[in-house]
C-alpha cells in the first residue's frame, strides 16, 4: 500500500461535487444555476436553496432570509429565487441536499455548497464552499478518506452525516452499498473490513444526513463522491 | 624485378621465417594457457577452503534451510491528523474475525500495556492480510505504537509498530522463535515477546509436533508442550525428554495464551541425519 494518493500514483479517479452558481442579481431575486450528482431527484429529495445576510460562510444557527425547495427533477437546472430584498450588503446562499433537519441537528445542516454575493464594491471571493472527498487511500480490507471544502460551521456528525461505498463506477440513490460509515469528524473516515479487489472500481459517497446504525440509512442526501479504480 | 621476386621465394628464407613465427606463437599461447590454468587453480582453493567453515558454523543435526519461521507482522502504511492505516499479516490460515484479532493503538513508544488503549478495533475480515484504518484520533507530534492482537485480551499482542515523534518509522517488533539447540533428546527454544511484555502473567506456552502442523487445527498427540515459566520478555525454554526422529519434520509453535488460536510464531524444521552430512 503506498502512501501516495491514487492521484500520484496517475490512477484514474472521478470526483464529483454538488455545485452552485449564482448568474445574476437584482434587487429583488437571484438566478442560480445548479449541478447536483447524477441520479438526484432534487424536488424529490426536498433539495433547497436558502439565502443569509452573512460574510462568506453559513451561519447554520441563524434563521435565513429566505429559503426555496428546488422546483424540478432534474439534476441540474436553473432558478429564479425571487421575492427577495437585496441591498448592498453581502450575503451567502446555500445549496441543501435535503429538507431541513430536527435538533439536535442543524436545520440547514444538508448545505454542502455555497456561493457568495460581496458587498457592492467589493471584489468577488474564489474561496465557495463545495464538499468534496479527497485523500482516498484503498488497503486491502479498509479504504480511508478525506473531506474538504464543506461549509467551516457544518457538524457532520450531529447531523448523522454518513458515507457509502459501492463496487460501481457512480454513486446510487437505491442500491445499497457494499459497506456504510457514520461520519464522525469533518475531517474525513475510513471503511474497515471489506476487500478491496484488485483492478476494480469502487465508488465512495457522502451523505449529508440520515445515518441509520441499523442500516438503510437515508441515501437521499448524497452531497459528493469520488470513484477510483484501485 | 624478376630476380628480386625470384629471391624472396628462396626456400631457405622462407622456411626460417615460418619456422620462427610458429615457435613464437606456440610461445604466446603456452604462456595463454598457464596463466588460465592458473586462475582456476586460485578459484578453486578458495572454494575448497571456503565449504568446510560454512559447515561447522550450523548447527548439526538441522538440515540446511529447513527451518522456516512465521510470525505476526503489524506495520504502519499511512497516516493523517485524524487517522492511522496499518496493514497486519497473520500466520497461515488465520481468522482474524473468527478468532477475535485486534488492532489497539496509545500514544507512547513502547505499548503500555497495563494502560487502556486509545482505541481498539476488532478486524472484521476473515484474511490473514489485511488493512485497518483507525480514525477518530488526534495524531499529534507525539510517539503512537499500535499492537496487533491474536486474541481477545491485550496480553494477546505478538506484534507492534512505531510511528515516531516528527513522522519517522521505528523497525517492526513481533513475536520470534528460534532453535537454541538441538541435543540427543532435548531442544532448546529461544523466544522473544514485545518489549514490556510478560509471558508468564498471560499464560504463553510453546508445544511441539511432529510433522507439518496448523495452530489451527491441531492434533491431539504433542510431543510436548510446556508454558513459559519467566516474567522475562525473552529468554530460552528446555524441551527435554524428547526422542527427535532423524530427518524428520517437526513444528514448533508459540502461543501467547490457553486457546489454540493465539499462536503467535511457527517455526518447521527437519532434523536432517549427522552421517549424511559428513
Amino acid at each position: 500500500m503506498s502512501t501516495a494518493t491514487l492521484e500520484q500514483q496517475g490512477k484514474a479517479t472521478t470526483v464529483l461535487t454538488t455545485k452552485i452558481e449564482i448568474t445574476s442579481i437584482t434587487a429583488n431575486s437571484l438566478d442560480i444555476n445548479y449541478d447536483t450528482l447524477p441520479g438526484n431527484q432534487p424536488n424529490t429529495f426536498g433539495n433547497q436553496v436558502v439565502l443569509w445576510q452573512n460574510s462568506n460562510e453559513i451561519p447554520f444557527g441563524t434563521p435565513p432570509l429566505q429559503s426555496k425547495i428546488i422546483p424540478s427533477n432534474t439534476q441540474a437546472g436553473s432558478l429564479n429565487f425571487a421575492g427577495l430584498d437585496l441591498n448592498n450588503n453581502s450575503y451567502i446562499v446555500g445549496y441543501a441536499v435535503g429538507p431541513t433537519l430536527n435538533s439536535p441537528a442543524q436545520t440547514y445542516g444538508n448545505i454542502c455548497s455555497s456561493s457568495f454575493i460581496p458587498a457592492a464594491g467589493q471584489p468577488e471571493p474564489s474561496n465557495n464552499f463545495e464538499g468534496e472527498i479527497v485523500n482516498v487511500k484503498p488497503g486491502t480490507t479498509s479504504v480511508s478518506f478525506g473531506l474538504t471544502n464543506f461549509p467551516n460551521q457544518i457538524d457532520l456528525n450531529g447531523n448523522g452525516s454518513w458515507a457509502a461505498i459501492w463496487q460501481s463506477g457512480a454513486p446510487s440513490y437505491f442500491a445499497r452499498p457494499l459497506s456504510a460509515v457514520q461520519i464522525t469528524s469533518n475531517n474525513g473516515g475510513a471503511f474497515n473490513d471489506i476487500s478491496i479487489g484488485r483492478g476494480l472500481t469502487y465508488t465512495i459517497a457522502i451523505f449529508t444526513s440520515g445515518y441509520n446504525p441499523t442500516g438503510n440509512s437515508n441515501q437521499e442526501t448524497m452531497a459528493a463522491a469520488y470513484t477510483f479504480t484501485n | 624485378m624478376v630476380l628480386n621476386f625470384k629471391y624472396f621465394l628462396t626456400s631457405g628464407l622462407y622456411d626460417s621465417c615460418i619456422k620462427k613465427i610458429t615457435s613464437i606463437s606456440i610461445a604466446i599461447l603456452f604462456l595463454c594457457l598457464s596463466n588460465r590454468s592458473s586462475h582456476l587453480f586460485a578459484h578453486n582453493s578458495i572454494s575448497n577452503t571456503n565449504i568446510p567453515t560454512l559447515k561447522t558454523h550450523l548447527p548439526l543435526a538441522i538440515a540446511l534451510g529447513a527451518a522456516k519461521l512465521n510470525t505476526c507482522k503489524i506495520e504502519i502504511t499511512g497516516y493523517t491528523g485524524q487517522s492511522i492505516t496499518v496493514a497486519f499479516s497473520g500466520l497461515p490460515a488465520n481468522q482474524p474475525s473468527t478468532y477475535k484479532n485486534f488492532i489497539a493503538i496509545w500514544e507512547a513508544s513502547v505499548i503500555p500495556w497495563t494502560v487502556t488503549p486509545l482505541r481498539t478495533i476488532e478486524i472484521g475480515v476473515n484474511t490473514e492480510d489485511g488493512t485497518v484504518t483507525i480514525d477518530n484520533l488526534t495524531i499529534t507530534y507525539n510517539s503512537y505504537i499500535v499492537g496487533y492482537g491474536v486474541g481477545p485480551g491485550i496480553g494477546n499482542i505478538c506484534a507492534s509498530a512505531i510511528l515516531n515523534a516528527g513522522g519517522t518509522k521505528a523497525p517492526l517488533s513481533y513475536v520470534n522463535i528460534g532453535i537454541a539447540n538441538l541435543g540427543q533428546t532435548s531442544l532448546s527454544v529461544h523466544y522473544q515477546t514485545l518489549s514490556g511484555y510478560l509471558p508468564k502473567e498471560n499464560g504463553n506456552w510453546i508445544g511441539l509436533w511432529e510433522g507439518y502442523i496448523s495452530p489451527y487445527n491441531l492434533p491431539p498427540d504433542a510431543l510436548i508442550k510446556k508454558e513459559i515459566d519467566s516474567y522475562a520478555n525473552q529468554g530460552v525454554i528446555g524441551l527435554n525428554n524428547l526422542s527427535l526422529g532423524r530427518d524428520t519434520e517437526y513444528t514448533l509453535i508459540y502461543f501467547m495464551g490457553a486457546d489454540n488460536t493465539t499462536a503467535a510464531a511457527i517455526l518447521t524444521f527437519n532434523t536432517s541425519d549427522p552421517t549424511s552430512e559428513k
